[in-house]
């Protein structure tokens, strides 16, 4: 140990670092502070615009990203430039003269300076990641304090994968720009090769063989701070970059990795020549493999389109087509760029065109590689009696608002052992299915890109497993899959099982106001008891959107309805689960409706109060009633003030007296009832008023506006 | 004691130092001579473990210097060009040095701090190239290690102020045996002041030479003829360089001194004398022997600067 590590010098690398660590440390905490002090949600969200993030957090709790986004500077950043101060000794020949002469070996001055920088990169994101917690705490807002730890552990692995490589790219060139260039080359690389090889793969499977299911190497969410990249440009749709963030399987693949290219950086920095010192690389044939490495990307996607669209089209010709020329065209300008840059002259520069050729050679088989991969995953058949059990994720749906939603009760449902032979039968013969009609290509009698799909994973007799998603094309295998999930009482019984209270982060109710969320949680345990009594009665309506069309058609309401939706997360994995409130729950929707008035009450009648005494200018006062009755859901009828065909000035105030007399505890007596929505505008007198509320209304009410209206 | 054998050291295609061997005594102050780029620097930082040898062998006590320590604790390399960062004074430095250095004097820093006159406040940005070397030699100084390594830390310097470095150095070597190596391209620098030279040239050691014993195989001498011709001592001797003033001739004559004297001695002169050579002329007439040839417009051999 004493000839690895040396105090002497993690001190001065410390002290070297602290300035920096302390200016970062200030300005991310004072960021993130004032960032959840304003409640800036939208704030991040418009900067870090993932759609999934937004959708599963909705407009009130934080993403694990969310909580701190100045920790993607940080790792991103920080890491490089800190990586980057401690080790800048080794670029000039008089620093590295003095650093290399004092009595330490290489080992102990490169993990020395690199425990003090991972001690100050770790100090910063735990100091932030704490002040979120309190600020959170104090701020009142919502968050998973489990987000917060996982966080904690992605951003540490990103940042340690980054000093990793920026380390790496220390320990073999020697000047500012070949430092940073090949960090960033050795950062996205790999990756980028491995991206495409796993785009062959799914792309010429139509997505049975997805990349999110292939393995760590292929899957581009395991790495950290590449699969954040790739999911911000759209190249690759996950689930957001905090869930890249927050899974243990990209924590702990980021972090081993980041261990690794330390251990490289350390083996390489032990024989690393002193004399490098100001050098881009030690000798030009480096810096020719080095611009070969940069063009390599372009190079293995020109190799890339061209397989893609030969598997295909089967058609050589139609596949050379001019996009891949012109990308080898520009990747050889700019490889000859780079040669120039580094080498600083033209001279031996048509050596450099041997590694050009190399390179395109290299992509061109890493490519047909992956193209061969592609085939063996796409044509690796189950068989049903070598199965021991499957189990299937119903993935995340689109619900009657047509927003993606990932249920509850299909989190706990996926990991289900479920070893009916019928159902295993339908799914593997579903897959042979499948496999064939792309074969047959455009020849199928099915349309490849349709279908029900079943994310199912095999779980073979001899241990192995093999995930699949598979289309499901015929509507009678569909229903039949479905009907036996529903007939495995585990599996229903999970799809059936609605969040604990505990676990639940946020609410969103249309008609109570967002500032009194809290109040949800009363109509939320109203549903979860009246659907518990009801004995299964009325389970079927908060089963996935799956079953409503398919097994249970009509059982959804007609979208007019208000839902309580519930956010959260199990297992590490966010969920958000909606469920209306409808006639199937009259106790629930009662609770609801009381809430809604009492919350808004006060409210209500100052705007009934503006309207009657005429104090407003009408031009700015939109009103809107719905009259409904008791048994049905859908809305009977519809007044809408600006629509003067609809409601003159005398009705409007006719109906404001009505309004006017209705007693909150009449929600019991009374039959009837109406959401009424009313938007005043801002005038000299008066000001903005907006609202959404049901209320009770008499029998006498009601039917006298039924009969004046003119809908 | 350091032991040099067959070093060799290559940056690309270019051979910095070619099978060196020499040793270094314990004790003593061992000088460096070369032409820019002979290779001096290089075979210092192979001296200091800066650099891995591609061949042959640097030992330190019996030690390999390279990633060592242990041995790396006793020696301390002052390079030509003395990095510090931004913002450090002569007191940072000190504190820097102190921490890695077991044996640092502080006590003996401050009087060497006050004896050059230095301000140990004043960030060293802000301080001349000399007065930088001064620094960094005090540092070096109060290191305390068995060996201290210089690369051309003479240079740049006023005459006052080297010969005060060269006396304190003396005293280092006196007081505590320290071994000192030190590099100049400045022949004449090291002529008084080293108990060994070596020269080297093109990264090969050209020639090493004991100053209390120099022994070479060229004499000088004034020689005055009665018959003032003095050519038949060509044909006697084996004359190298031929000068004359008035009726003294001054020859370099190749050979033992012995046999010389006798010989010219057959011709009656009116002055016969040998005068001793300066280290340079031993240098540069030994170096013709190897077969390097003299600059005809510069006296001094290998362009070797002469103060």
């Amino acid at each position: 140990m004493k000839n690895i590590f040396s105090k002497n010098v993690f001190k001065q690398a410390i002290k070297k670092l602290t300035l920096v660590s302390i200016l970062t440390g200030l300005l991310s905490t004072m960021i993130t502070t004032m960032l959840i002090s304003n409640h800036h949600i939208s704030g991040h969200n418009m900067l870090l615009r993932f759609d999934f993030d937004y959708m599963l957090y909705g407009s009130r709790g934080y993403t694990a990203v969310g909580v701190a986004p100045i920790l993607l500077v940080v790792m991103f950043l920080c890491s490089a430039l800190f990586t980057y101060i401690s080790f800048n000794y080794q670029n000039k020949r008089s620093s590295a003269d003095k650093f290399h002469s004092l009595p330490y070996t290489r080992t102990q001055q490169y993990v020395s300076r690199i425990f003090a920088i991972l001690t100050m990169l770790y100090g910063v994101i735990i100091l932030t990641m704490v002040t979120a917690w309190v600020t959170l705490n104090t701020s009142d807002s919502i968050y998973i304090f489990r987000y917060l730890i996982l966080g904690t552990l992605g951003f540490m692995a990103g940042t340690t994968l980054i000093v990793g490589i920026m380390a790496t790219a220390m320990s073999f060139t020697g000047n500012l720009l070949s430092n940073f260039t090949t960090a960033t080359v050795l950062l996205f690389l790999p990756r980028c090769i491995l991206f495409l090889i796993g785009m062959l793969i799914t792309q010429t499977s139509y997505q049975i063989v997805n990349l999110n299911e292939l393995n760590v190497f292929l899957n581009p969410s395991t790495n950290i701070p590449v699969g954040m990249i790739l999911d911000v440009s759209k190249l690759w749709q996950y689930n957001g970059v905090s869930e890249i963030l927050i899974s243990p399987k990209s924590i702990i693949y980021t972090f081993v990795l980041g261990m690794a290219y330390l251990v490289i950086a350390m083996l390489i920095s032990n024989k690393r020549k002193s004399e490098l010192a100001g050098k881009s690389f030690i000798n030009k044939n480096l810096s020719y493999a080095f611009a070969g490495l940069c063009v390599m990307p372009i190079l293995s996607f020109s190799a890339y389109h061209f397989i893609n669209r030969y598997w295909f089209t089967n058609n050589l010709s139609y596949s050379i087509s001019k996009f891949p020329i012109t990308l080898i065209a520009f990747s050889l300008i700019i490889f000859f760029v780079i040669c120039i840059i580094y080498n600083g002259r033209i001279k031996g520069i048509a050596k450099g065109f041997l590694v050009f050729v190399l390179t395109g050679v290299l992509s061109l088989i890493f490519m047909v590689g992956g193209s061969a991969v592609a085939d063996i995953q796409l044509h690796k058949t189950v068989k049903y009696d070598n199965v021991e059990y499957v189990t299937i994720n119903l993935s995340w749906e689109k619900d009657f608002t047509n927003t993606p939603t990932y249920r509850y009760g299909i989190l706990l449902a996926k990991d289900v052992k479920l070893d009916d032979k019928d159902l295993i039968k339908l799914l593997t013969k579903s897959l042979d299915t499948a496999i064939t009609s792309i074969d047959k290509g455009s020849d199928s009698e099915f349309p490849l890109h349709f279908g029900t799909n079943f994310w199912c994973e095999f779980h073979m007799n001899n241990g192995r497993k093999v995930v699949r998603n598979i289309p499901v094309h015929i509507q009678t295998d569909v229903i039949e899959i479905l009907n036996l999930l529903l007939a495995d009482k585990e599996y229903n019984k999970a799809l059936s099982t609605m969040p604990e209270v505990y676990i639940i982060t946020d609410y969103s109710l249309d008609s109570i106001p967002k500032e009194y969320t809290q109040h949800a949680n009363a109509i939320y345990e109203s549903l979860v008891n009246e659907i518990t009594e009801s004995n299964g009665e009325i389970e079927r309506r908060i089963l996935p959107y799956y079953f409503h069309y398919d097994v249970f058609p009509n059982s959804h309401s007609n979208g007019q309805v208000d839902s309580v939706v519930v956010r959260g997360s199990f297992d590490n994995t966010a969920y958000i689960s909606r469920y209306e409130i409808d006639n199937s729950v009259p106790k629930t929707k009662k609770v609801y409706m009381i809430k809604s008035f009492e919350l808004n009450r006060q409210k209500f009648n100052e705007a009934i109060d503006i309207i009657l005494t005429n104090t407003v200018d009408y031009t700015n006062l939109n009103m809107s009633v719905f009259l409904l009755n008791k048994d049905d859901d859908s809305y009977r009828l519809h007044y809408n003030y600006y629509d003067k065909e609809s409601m003159s000035p005398n009705q409007l105030i006719k109906l404001c007296k009505d309004l006017k007399t209705i007693d909150i505890d009449e929600f019991d007596t009374y039959y009837n009832y109406a959401r009424i929505f009313i938007n005043i505008g801002a005038t000299d007198k008066s000001e903005y008023i907006a609202l959404d509320t049901y209320i009770p209304i008499s029998e006498e009410v009601f039917n006298y506006w039924l009969k004046n209206t003119s809908n | 004691m350091i032991k040099i054998k067959n070093a060799t050291k290559t940056f690309g295609h270019f051979k910095a130092i070619k099978n060196v061997t020499c040793s270094i005594n314990k004790g003593s102050i061992f000088g460096i001579v070369g032409s820019n780029g002979a290779g001096k620097s290089t075979l210092l930082r192979l001296i200091s473990g800066v650099y891995h040898l591609d061949k042959g062998e640097v030992l330190l006590d019996n030690e390999f210097i390279y990633d060592n320590p242990k041995i790396k604790k006793n020696i301390i390399f002052l390079s030509d060009t003395p990095f510090v960062e931004l913002g450090t004074t002569a007191k940072k430095l000190m504190k820097e040095y102190a921490f890695h250095y077991d044996n640092f004097d502080k006590k003996e820093y401050k009087e060497l701090i006050e004896i050059f006159k230095l301000d140990k406040n004043m960030p060293l940005s802000s301080f001349s190239k000399g007065m930088l070397r001064q620094a960094m030699i005090i540092i070096a100084l109060s290191c305390n290690t068995k060996y201290i390594v210089l690369d051309e830390a003479l240079d740049g310097l006023d005459a006052m102020i080297r010969g005060l470095v060269k006396k304190k150095i003396y005293n280092k070597v006196l007081d505590n045996n320290t071994t000192v190596i030190i590099s100049s391209h400045s022949l004449r620098e090291l002529e008084d002041f080293c108990d060994s030279v070596i020269l080297i040239h093109k990264g090969e050691l050209v020639f090493q030479q004991q100053l209390n014993d120099m022994d070479s195989s060229f004499i000088k001498v004034q020689v005055a003829l009665q018959d003032a011709t003095t050519d038949c001592l060509f044909e006697a001797v084996d004359v190298v360089k031929y000068m004359k003033s008035g009726s003294v001739s001054s020859l370099i004559v190749k050979g033992n001194e012995q046999e010389i004297i006798k010989t010219i001695q057959k011709f009656n002169p009116i002055l016969l004398e040998t005068v001793p050579l300066s280290l340079e002329e031993i240098f540069t007439y030994e170096l013709q022997q190897y077969g390097y040839a003299l600059d005809k417009d510069n006296e001094s051999a290998l362009n070797l600067e002469v103060k």
